[in-house]
């Protein structure tokens, strides 16, 4: 099971400080949240621990190798950041295939079954320009959970997601977390939060300003 | 409406890219106008030193009808690098500072905010406005930065006719004859020129963000198809049909007439408004 | 393993992404070339040498003599190459690429996959290039060698008549103006690491307008104008010489690039 360490990181950009000296463990088998509002650093902590970004100052180790210096990315990785990206003339499933090609640890079964888990219909052949921002959010949540990684990363995922598709989304993470996956995620929602992780951190300007451990989950 | 050409020309005129393209071309034109200025000094030092090895007194023509502001300045001569940089540059320092907004605020959805606080055509007229004149600006401006920084050090001595050999323009060159009579008038005049068509470039740009669905192609396209009328030119034995060319005060190639100039004129107005306008309230907003 | 994986996929996806730009090629050059054969195919010039002088002959050193007229084929043709390959890596790694880059687990590679499509999609463009010239020969009749027509350099190109006249191999008048392309397109995608796409072409636009304007072995366009070797003017550039500045850049830019990318923070930058 995968365990991140943070250690006094630090990220400056353009001279403004996004993260302020965050230093924070988690373990797989658990679903992290992070909260904060608007500009907190949710999303740039998400950069820094998939390696698309580096560090100004301190470190992050994943199961004891530190990113940036023993490893660029971690090995087992699935990220939704952001605004999912696929090709838009390919269908959802040809744009799986695609990055599940990459490492080879998918097969075309296991992505029409990921496929399927998400809401949608392996066997559309609607090319991705045509969905909507939902099928998209749900094709960007399939792409980071396909490959069973061991570290999941997802930003704001149930972002225009219909109630349905939150459900979805808490099964999958379930699922995920029974797994041993470390599942990491961010959510203004509180209640959703809640519901979904077993720790959660509240950022605020680039700080952990509060971090409850939910009991019993 | 007129609130929101306030604003679109505060978008255009206030905006980064209209400063970076305003240095980068003033850049141009100044170290232009410096290159030409160390010229003159040597002319002048030859003529000096002729004067000087013969009693105060010039043996060889000093040639002074021929050197002056208006040989000297970046419309008025066609060889150095400076002005053939600036030229070819002209379609893109005029794309740069506001043609991609259109597409940009598509783009991003701001354009939704807008059109639902006022009418289609208000929005596309204020735009084309706010394209064209900070277009105009970004070309016209280091042109004129060029010719003032020339006129600190270069007399302006009205061109003479018996020195046509060295200009660059020829009889049949449009509006020769204010250039040995009224020097300024035809130099404004080719200020105003350069300023129409480089906010007929931009607004060239609003044009195509209709039909391109690439940043950069927006901002490219003016310039690939201002290079393609410079090939068609190479057909041409006598009119001038490249803007790149009939810009410059100068005949480079050939010879600007009036007709073709106009005409082009006409036909980027036509284009790039009439697009502009009628897909712009046609189009749904996504 | 893993980069020829990346390698693949990137030229398979830009070709998906990029193909209506590949169409502009043959109607481009098909363009320049009919008027070439209408105007000069008569007084004795129109084989495949002389199609392809023409549209990358550049122009004759420039010395100050008359009017400085930038040559607009040569640079339509190499600034349309370089606007091709301008979008595709910035774009890829705004989005979708971000997805392939964590999977191959190597930011060095993905930046050498980058470079290997860079040069892949010049060397279509240039084959496209003389596969079109070819045909166009071979239905008007022109002779398909490297052979040029005298009246080339003195009708087309204006310069002077005591030159020596060359017959070109398929490397001086082919390859130089390829590797001189693959060498630029390199740079532009290294700049456009650090300025925008629309700065690192109009730097390109810059090299090209430099080189025009001076002949030296350092304006690296100049080795893409084969009327300016060596084997042509005696103060011409050297093709030897040019293989090796070039050669150094292209290696400088997979380097450098390589380097540069390790520590490349990867943001959707505001547009």
């Amino acid at each position: 099971m995968a365990k991140i360490i943070c250690k006094d990181v630090v990220k400056d950009i353009k001279g403004h400080r996004v993260i302020d000296g965050i230093s924070l463990e988690m373990d797989g088998g658990k679903i992290i949240g992070f909260r904060g509002i608007n500009g907190s650093g949710k999303t740039m902590l998400m950069r820094l621990l998939s390696g698309l970004i580096s560090i100004t100052e301190g470190s992050i180790t994943i199961d004891g190798k530190e990113l940036g210096k023993d490893i660029t990315f971690p090995p087992s990785l699935g990220i939704l950041i952001e605004n999912p990206a696929f090709l838009d003339s390919y269908t959802g499933f040809q744009n799986l295939k695609m990055l599940a090609a990459i490492k080879g640890e998918a097969s075309d079964e296991k992505i029409a079954e990921t496929i399927a888990l998400v809401g949608l219909d392996p066997t559309d052949k609607k090319k991705y320009r045509k969905y909507s921002l939902g099928m998209k959010q749900r094709l960007g949540i399939a792409a980071a959970v396909m490959e069973s990684p061991e570290i999941i990363i997802l930003d704001e995922p149930s972002n225009a997601l219909d109630s349905s598709g939150v459900d979805m989304l808490k099964v999958i993470l379930q699922k995920e977390k029974e797994r041993g996956a470390l599942i990491v995620i961010s959510c203004h929602d509180l209640a959703i939060l809640k519901e979904m992780s077993d720790e959660i951190y509240v950022l605020e300007s680039g700080k952990v300003a509060q971090y409850i451990k939910e009991e019993g989950q | 409406m007129k609130a929101l050409l306030k604003t679109e020309l505060h978008k255009a005129l206030k905006n980064k890219y209209f400063f970076i393209t305003l240095i980068i071309a003033s850049v141009i034109a100044v170290l232009g106008a410096i290159n030409r200025i160390n010229e003159y000094q040597s002319v002048l030092e030859l003529v000096n030193a002729d004067k000087a090895a013969h009693g105060g007194v010039s043996w060889r023509n000093p040639y002074l009808p021929a050197d002056t502001l208006f040989t000297y300045w970046i419309g008025g001569e066609c060889f150095s690098l400076y002005f053939s940089l600036y030229f070819l540059l002209i379609p893109l320092f005029a794309a740069f500072p506001y043609g991609w907004s259109y597409f940009m605020e598509r783009k991003n959805g701001y354009v939704k905010n807008v059109i639902t606080r006022t009418s289609k055509k208000s929005y596309f007229l204020s735009k084309y406005t706010a394209v064209f004149i900070a277009g105009g600006l970004a070309v016209a401006l280091p042109l004129l930065l060029n010719f003032l920084t020339v006129s600190c050090f270069v007399p302006a001595r009205t061109p003479s006719v018996l020195y046509s050999a060295y200009t660059y323009v020829v009889f049949s060159q449009m509006w020769s004859a204010l250039f040995y009579t009224h020097p300024f008038v035809y130099v404004g005049l080719y200020l105003l020129l350069n300023f129409a068509f480089g906010g007929l470039i931009a607004c060239l740009c609003l044009a195509i963000s209709f039909v391109i669905k690439n940043r950069v192609a927006v901002l490219v396209v003016p310039l690939f198809l201002m290079l393609c009328l410079n090939f068609a030119n190479t057909y041409s034995r006598s009119w001038e049909l490249s803007p790149i060319n009939f810009l410059h005060p100068g005949v480079v190639v050939n010879p600007a007439n009036g007709w073709i100039v106009l005409l082009e004129g006409a036909c980027l107005f036509a284009v790039s408004f009439g697009v502009t306008m009628w897909r712009g309230q046609r189009d749904d907003v996504f | 393993m893993m980069f020829f994986k990346l390698a693949y996929f990137d030229i398979k996806n830009s070709f998906n992404l990029e193909w209506k730009k590949l169409l502009v090629v043959p109607i481009g050059f098909l363009t320049v070339c009919f008027p070439f054969y209408l105007r000069y195919a008569k007084i004795g010039a129109g084989g495949f040498g002389d199609f392809w002088l023409y549209m990358f002959g550049g122009i004759k050193e420039y010395t100050y003599d008359d009017a400085f007229k930038f040559p607009v084929i040569w640079t339509v043709v190499l600034l349309y190459l370089f606007y091709i390959t301008l979008y595709y890596p910035y774009n890829d790694l705004l989005g979708y690429g971000q997805n392939v880059l964590i999977r191959s687990g190597s930011r060095f590679n993905w930046w050498l996959s980058k470079c290997l499509w860079n040069a892949f999609a010049v060397v279509t463009f240039f084959t496209l290039g003389a596969a079109l010239v070819a045909l166009f020969c071979v239905f008007t009749g022109g002779p398909l060698s490297t052979e040029i027509s005298p009246l080339m350099y003195t009708e087309v190109f204006e310069m002077a008549a005591d030159i020596v006249y060359p017959s070109y191999t398929v490397g001086t008048l082919i390859g130089m103006p390829l590797l001189t392309a693959v060498a630029i397109s390199q740079l532009q995608m290294l700049l456009s690491l650090w300025l925008r796409p629309i700065f690192s072409f109009g730097v390109t636009a810059a090299i090209l307008i430099l080189s025009a304007y001076y002949l030296k072995p350092f304006m690296v366009g100049n080795y893409a104008m084969p009327i300016r070797s060596v084997e042509v003017i005696p103060n011409g550039v050297s093709p030897q010489n040019g293989v090796i500045i070039l050669s150094a850049i292209i290696i400088a830019c997979i380097v450098i690039g390589g380097i540069a990318f390790k520590y490349y923070d990867i943001i959707n930058k505001e547009n």
